[in-house]
């Protein structure tokens, strides 16, 4: 039996709508982050699941996907990097405690 | 070229010099003068004929402006007058003048008025012609008000001056309107544009007819007269000039400089000659009634410059011209030998003159000797003169002819009148016997040998001096007629005259009498004219004052509005926009989740609204 595209497009709905969810409602940076990798990755398993149902025959999508995962990759060693600096300047991981770097 | 340049500036530089050195000279800066006309003088003969300079002053499109010195035979032949005149008179006022404190001051004054007279002669340009004209007035101004603490100087000064303005108006007009015609103020360039026709008619005529009111006010003709008489308050000296070579002989001189012009407006030239008959007549009759000396010397000025007009109006410029000559010769004689009786004496009045000639021998022989020749007994200048006049009025008729006798007749009353009351007789004053100064007798003594023979010499050998052509002789009955009228004149005046007795009865003074009286009138309205011009200066000065004011209002209140509108609004534009930038500050709190819901939010309304809007 094959698994339909609507079933990967539930799984990654549901992966972004946790992702939004760690994002917005988690205090831990560390958790925020985490969840900013969950919607990367909700959108990468969206467009798999769109490639290989629409058009299995072009390998754009995968170059795609590969990017998003590099992008996540990236963007997660630097806001690491910033959340440790943060960490050893303040000694906490709580966002709330963040806001004086607004504008 | 340079010494064409030197004659009129040479007499100005030693005004100036008298005025800043005179002091410590001994002839108080007299010598100055003397020796500056008397260069000029030399300067004039060395002078080759025909030399002329000219410098473009300006030029404006069409229109070129000149400025220069000619000299033509008929301008050397009157500058060769004026300064000979001149550098007698000046040498008499040495004399005159002797240890008076404010010598300096005349003596510029003098070289002032000789040598605006000779820029006045020699220039070849209407523009120059016309600022020597002024200055020359000035001149005149400034030396009959010389004794300003005198009674009746500053008036009479006033009076010369503003009468005579009245008739350069007309000479300022006329060479705005010869500019106008010819675009050019060269005399030359105007005599040959009249001559060949290239200006209207009409044009020459109101040219013509304009300038000669410049001309009758500097020569004081009717209605002008009336200044002359009364500038007998200045220095004897000045009154020589004045009345011989420089002030009043401009009038004629222009008249004969513009030959060309006038000769050309046949109105003119009869306006001319009428003027000139009536004035000569008038002023002569009003001579032989006179009670002062110089006054009735004036009164004779008027008339014999009436007879030169009249000779002027029948085309004898040649004539007209020998007689300016002849009679600065003989008339500044009789002012410089009337002069030193009034220094005797103390007094002018004719009823209070009388023997000088025993007292004064030589003042009375030069009075003599002009008088004669100013009667035009043979063979003294004046009869030479006269006679050119005789020949040409005769040829215009037996009514001008008469004109002229009957000048020569009343001439030869008021001189021998004159001459009479004041030499012969017996002493009435109670003066003392002061003593002539030597500069005085050798000054009246040059000018009366000039009067006695410069009309032979210029009838005669240096009849090539004359400007203009010769003209044919008199005619033998009207030559006697007038030497005889002459010899009557001066018989009737004699018989008369003792005891300064009016020659010819009363009448004539009331003529003098109406003409100041009709000439004091216009005076008057103008007078108070100005006087009425005074509220009205006074009400366009509130007025400008008034505009002034709400302009200075209107920037007060833009200044306001500027400091309480546009600075006020601009102020609370900037408020409001930090106020905004406030309140939008408030969203960016730094509250991650926020920016997050917010970004979420934003795109699902954006996917919503496109969804809503592609939706088939």
């Amino acid at each position: 039996m094959t698994v339909p595209l609507t079933a990967y497009l539930v799984v990654a709905a549901l992966l972004f709508a946790i992702g939004v969810y760690t994002v917005v409602a988690q205090r831990s940076a560390v958790m925020v982050l985490m969840g900013v990798e969950v919607l990367l990755n909700a959108i990468g398993l969206n467009v798999v699941a769109f490639w290989r149902f629409t058009a299995p025959t072009d390998y754009s999508a995968q170059v795609l996907a590969i990017l998003v995962v590099t992008v996540g990759a990236i963007e997660m060693a630097i806001g690491l990097a910033l959340v440790l600096l943060l960490y050893r300047q303040r000694r906490t991981v709580e966002v709330d405690a963040y806001t004086d770097l607004n504008g | 070229m340079t010494a064409l340049l030197a004659i009129p500036l040479l007499p100005l530089l030693a005004a100036v010099t008298a005025l800043a050195a005179g002091r410590r000279l001994p002839w108080g800066g007299g010598e100055l003068v003397v020796a500056g006309v008397a260069l000029s003088l030399v300067a004039l003969a060395l002078v080759p004929a025909g030399a002329t300079m000219t410098v473009t002053w300006f030029e404006s499109g069409d229109y070129r402006l000149t400025v220069g010195l000619a000299a033509t035979p008929l301008t050397r032949f009157v500058a060769m007058v004026v300064a000979g005149v001149a550098v007698c008179v000046a040498t008499y006022g040495v004399g005159y003048m002797g240890g008076r404190p404010d010598r300096p001051r005349f003596f510029a004054e003098l070289g002032l008025f000789v040598g605006a007279m000779l820029a006045l002669i020699l220039a070849n340009s209407l523009a120059l012609l016309f600022a020597a004209w002024e200055m020359v007035g000035l001149a005149s101004f400034l030396l009959i008000g010389f004794e300003h603490a005198a009674p009746g100087a500053a008036g009479a000064a006033s009076k010369a001056f503003l009468m005579t303005r009245a008739g350069d108006v007309g000479l300022l007009l006329g060479w705005l309107l010869a500019l106008a015609a010819t675009g050019t103020t060269d005399v030359d360039a105007l005599a040959g544009a009249v001559e060949a026709g290239r200006v209207a008619p009409g044009a020459v005529t109101a040219m013509a007819l304009l300038m000669l009111a410049g001309a009758l006010g500097k020569s004081a003709q009717l209605p002008f007269s009336a200044w002359l008489p009364d500038a007998m308050v200045g220095p004897t000296p000045v009154s020589a000039l004045l009345h011989s070579a420089t002030m009043v002989a401009a009038g004629v001189f222009l008249v004969l400089r513009l030959d060309a012009v006038f000769a050309a407006a046949p109105l003119a030239m009869a306006a001319l000659f009428w003027v000139g008959a009536v004035t000569a007549v008038f002023a002569a009759l009003v001579a032989t009634a006179e009670a002062d000396l110089k006054r009735v010397l004036a009164w004779s000025t008027c008339s014999q410059l009436g007879e030169m007009m009249v000779a002027l109006g029948l085309g004898g410029a040649r004539a007209a011209a020998f007689h300016l000559a002849v009679h600065a010769a003989f008339k500044s004689t009789l002012f410089l030998a009337a002069g030193i009786v009034q220094e005797r004496a103390g007094t002018r009045a004719l009823d209070r003159l009388g023997g000088f000639l025993r007292a004064l021998p030589l003042a009375g022989a030069a009075f003599l000797v002009a008088a004669l020749a100013l009667a035009g007994v043979p063979p003294l200048s004046g009869f030479w003169s006269e006679e050119g006049i005789l020949a040409v009025a005769s040829q215009h008729g037996p009514g001008a002819g008469a004109l002229v006798v009957l000048l020569v007749l009343l001439g030869g009353t008021y001189i021998g009148r004159a001459g009479t009351a004041a030499f012969l007789g017996r002493r009435r004053d109670r003066a003392g016997t002061g003593k002539t100064a030597w500069t005085m007798r050798a000054g009246t003594l040059a000018l009366a040998l000039a009067a006695a023979v410069l009309g032979w010499l210029l009838a005669g050998s240096l009849g090539a001096l004359l400007p203009f052509e010769a003209d044919p002789g008199a005619e033998v009955s009207l030559r006697n007629l007038g030497i005889a009228a002459g010899l009557l004149g001066l018989g009737i005046g004699v018989a008369r005259g003792r005891g300064g007795s009016p020659a010819l009865g009363p009448w004539p003074a009331r003529l003098a009498a109406g003409l100041s009286a009709a000439t004091a009138a216009p005076a008057r309205w103008t007078t108070q004219l100005a006087r009425r011009l005074g509220p009205l200066e006074d009400a366009l000065d509130a007025a400008a004052r008034r505009v002034a004011g709400w302009t200075w209002g209107a920037g007060e209140a833009a200044g306001r509005i500027e400091v309480r509108g546009f600075a006020r609004l601009g102020d609370g534009l900037a408020a409001w926009l930090a106020a905004g930038g406030e309140r939008l500050r408030a969203l960016q709190a730094g509250r991650l989740y926020l920016y997050t819901l917010g970004l979420f939010a934003w795109a699902t309304a954006a996917l919503a609204a496109g969804a809503l809007l592609l939706w088939p």
